[in-house]
């Protein structure tokens, strides 16, 4: 018993023993990681918190990509783009004299020995610097203060990066400019920013951002920023296997793709038509819009102002400014007073001869100092004449001159179109107030109202679009990835501007002024245009309309092909001094737009290019004619037939027009001559005379071996060429 | 209270299967967390690459682009000292 207590004491202890021994070693371990802690929190306080500044990894917002503007066809307009600045560094950054000394030899030596190879290689990217500049640039650069951080280019502000990806990657790959030891050392600074690939085109509708922020300034890009923009992600920075990247934590979205109505041929066809014309006549500025009829889409939107360096978008006049429309309105008069059924197409008035003061308040209406007498309303239209139109309007509406603006208003050209753009121009056409004499008869003729080219346009595209006055627009789709996410409908202000009749009407007066009336000069060989012209004086304030030099808005405004419409189009260009209309001046532009436009999308049947001088005609072998004259009678063509009807080998002839048949006649012991036949028939007369053929190539006989009328032996060899 | 080597060897006997199963979930871990880490870096060396590609991919389409111009064409074509223009006739249509 004793035996088994002191066995049991003996385990309790060396349990207890092993448990001290447990504890004890816990114990020093805790003891050691308090000590360590405290060297930790107080002695090497400073150290890791300079660790922990470097290591810890902090939120970082990961930017998401600014979507891309694209063309109706899907081109890049607008797109964020990395550019480049490079910087050469001639000296050594070795602090240990031996090596410092070794690596500036060998930068001298591949400077002294690549200078002008080097200078060379940058010459080819950017042209714009000659050799020698770069070389002296470089020489400079090795020699100056800056010699560790030389630009590349030259003259280049601190704030540009003119390198782009593609130029950054080949000259990084080049033996110069070769990361570490190997090349001069480099350094990079890069920034995505936005750039349009096209240039200039439709600058001022795609917008811009301010430089170096991010924020945008005008345009599409300001009134689509938040669905370009995208939303930020969040992210932290990890060191994997001495590599650091970026984890995102919550990942960003790209910013989304608009897709517009531009059409890159036709905008650059009509910036091209605007600033010929406008260098032409010296204006100050000018637009010009093209708009598809059934959808209201602007396939090209171009307002360039004079700079000293020439015509350039500087702001979007074509829907921010408001101007008084001048003489396109009088088709507005015209279309309300016909459906209101106050006048009719047959009505006649004495329009004077080129002045009338008889509307009262002292005022004097003038048509240029050209007389028309008596015009019907179409001759009205056609000659674009002020004092018929006025007459005519107000003796319709002076009774009531509220009527004809509620007509106005019905037609739908007052509705202020924002074209999803910021700050477009509301048209101002006054209801109320006091009507003096003035008033009503110059409000006919498109004086008293202003309004945004883009509201004129709208209108005439309404007639065109069957009445339906459609919203011009410019943005049709917004994608993600690639994926459509919204689709933005085609807006219909008015279904019906006026009445089928009027309609009708005023699209053959509108015929009638591209067919020689006022816009002649705007009609088309190939299509029938239809359109009006505009010139109107513009108001210089407060001073009038006569202050010193007059300034005009010329204008014409029209659809092609008048007989299926597709695309409507206003020009207006402003200009000072001397004689200005809108039947001279941008009648012209129209047209070059329509023309160059409508080449592309029509096709003329063949049949049309057939006229006296054009014919098509067969190409037609020598050899068996009785064959050939078969095929040219299928064929509708009548051969003239000289010889007997026994000729049997023949050579074809054009003369003008006509098919010519001249015999080959054969001679016993006289090589037969070949030449322009197919090689069945040669071959079949040569056999036939007693020559042994080769043949080369296909199509006609263009040489033979032995010449034709030679003397022969049966069984010589003869070789003919052919080709086609 | 030292352990007797007979306890030593009892004791890593009786847990042999654990000790080996320590071992080896050491190993997988190991083994998998060098294999993670290593496709971390690939996919970022990728996503790198991407996004180089997609940068280079811009830039070539913004200067092809530009060199299509209509109006680039036709300088082009100008000052090379031809006449080609831009056509305002309507094309035939050839096909049957």
């Amino acid at each position: 018993m004793a035996g088994k207590v002191k066995e049991k004491n003996s385990e309790k202890r060396r349990v207890s023993r092993r448990y001290l021994t447990i504890f004890l070693f816990v114990m020093l371990w805790g003891v050691l990681i308090i000590v360590k802690m405290s060297i930790v929190m107080f002695a090497e306080r400073q150290y890791w918190n300079d660790v922990s500044k470097n290591l810890i990894p902090a939120n970082r917002t990961i930017e998401p990509r600014r979507g891309n503007i694209l063309s109706d066809e899907g081109l890049l307009l607008v797109s964020s783009m990395k550019h480049y600045r490079i910087f050469l560094d001639f000296a050594t950054y070795e602090k240990n004299q031996k090596r410092a000394e070794a690596d500036q030899h060998r930068k001298d030596t591949l400077f002294e020995r690549h200078i002008d190879e080097f200078a060379r290689e940058i010459n080819r990217m950017f042209p714009q610097y000659s050799v020698r500049q770069l070389r002296q640039h470089f020489i400079t650069g090795r020699t100056s203060k800056s010699k560790h951080s030389w630009p590349l280019l030259p003259g280049v502000s601190r704030n540009l990066y003119p390198i782009s990806y593609n130029q950054y990657k080949t000259l990084t790959g080049t033996v110069w400019l070769r990361p570490k030891n190997e090349g001069w050392f480099y350094s990079l600074e890069s920034k995505i920013s936005r750039e349009q690939p096209f240039g200039t085109l439709a600058s001022r509708t795609l917008g811009d951002m301010f430089a170096g922020k991010d924020s945008a300034r005008f345009g599409l890009e300001l009134s689509f920023d938040s669905i370009l923009r995208g939303t930020p992600g969040i992210g932290h920075i990890e060191k994997v296997q001495n590599v650091s990247h970026m984890v995102a934590d919550i990942p960003q979205i790209d910013g989304c793709d608009i897709v517009t109505t531009i059409n890159v041929d036709m905008q650059d066809v009509t910036e091209v038509a605007l600033r010929r014309e406008l260098e032409l006549v010296n204006a100050a500025s000018g637009t010009a819009v093209l708009m598809e009829v059934a959808t209201g889409d602007i396939k090209a939107i171009a307002s360039l102002t004079r700079t000293e360096n020439g015509y350039y978008e500087i702001q979007n006049n074509a829907v921010r400014d408001i101007f008084e429309p001048g003489s396109t309105f009088k088709l507005v008069s015209f279309m309300v007073a016909l459906d209101d059924g106050k006048i009719s197409i047959m009505d006649s008035v004495f329009c004077e001869w080129g002045r009338y003061a008889g509307f009262g308040g002292g005022a004097v209406m003038t048509d240029a100092g050209i007389g028309y007498g008596w015009l019907d309303v179409p001759g009205i239209i056609k000659n674009s004449c002020n004092i018929g139109t006025s007459k005519l309007i107000t003796a319709a509406y002076k009774d009531d001159p509220q009527a004809f603006v509620d007509g106005i208003y019905r037609t739908g050209i007052n509705t202020h179109f924002e074209m999803q753009l910021i700050g477009t121009g509301a048209p101002v056409i006054r209801k109320d107030g006091y009507w003096d004499a003035t008033r009503l008869p110059w409000m006919s003729i498109g004086y008293n109202s202003q309004m945004p080219v883009i509201n004129t346009l709208a209108f005439y595209n309404g007639i065109a679009n069957g009445g339906k006055m459609v919203e011009p627009r410019l943005v049709t789709e917004i994608r993600h990835e690639g994926k459509v996410v919204e689709r933005i409908p085609v807006k219909v202000v008015r279904e019906r501007m006026c009445k089928d009749k009027t309609l009708e009407q005023i699209k053959m007066m509108l015929e009638g002024v591209v067919d020689g009336g006022s816009g002649e000069k705007a009609a088309s060989r190939h299509f029938k245009v239809a359109g009006k012209t505009g010139t109107a004086q513009i108001s210089q304030g407060a001073a009038g309309y006569r202050n010193g030099i007059r300034t005009h808005m010329v204008s014409f405004c029209g659809y092609f092909p008048a007989d299926k419409p597709q695309y409507t189009c206003i020009v207006s260009i402003s200009t000072s001094g001397g004689a200005a209309g809108g039947g001279t001046m941008a009648a012209p532009v129209f047209h070059e737009i329509s023309e160059k436009v409508m080449a592309r999308r029509i096709l003329r049947n063949v049949s049309e290019a057939v006229d006296t001088v054009n014919q098509f005609l067969p190409a037609v072998l020598a050899g068996d004619m009785n064959s050939t004259r078969l095929v040219l009678r299928k064929l509708g063509m009548k051969p003239e037939w000289k010889e007997s009807d026994s000729l049997t080998w023949g050579r074809v002839t054009l003369d003008s027009i006509q098919f010519r048949m001249t015999p080959i006649i054969e001679r016993e012991g006289l090589v037969p001559n070949v030449v322009g036949m197919g090689a069945q028939d040669a071959l079949y007369i040569l056999e036939s005379a007693g020559l042994r053929v080769e043949i080369a190539g296909v199509g006609r006989v263009r040489s033979q071996s032995l010449p034709g009328n030679s003397r022969f032996r049966k069984g010589d060899r003869i070789r003919i060429n052919l080709s086609m | 209270m030292s352990l007797s080597k007979a306890e030593i060897s009892d004791f890593v006997r009786r847990n042999l299967l654990l000790i080996a199963e320590i071992l080896l979930c050491i190993v997988l871990y190991i083994g998998n967390r060098y294999g993670y880490q290593r496709d971390q870096v690939l996919a970022e060396q990728l996503r790198r690459e991407l996004v180089d590609m997609e940068y280079q991919a811009l830039n070539t389409t913004s200067d092809v682009s530009a060199k299509s111009k209509p109006s680039y064409i036709e300088k082009i074509v100008v000052s090379n000292g031809s006449e080609l223009v831009i056509s305002t006739e309507p094309a035939y249509d050839l096909r049957k």
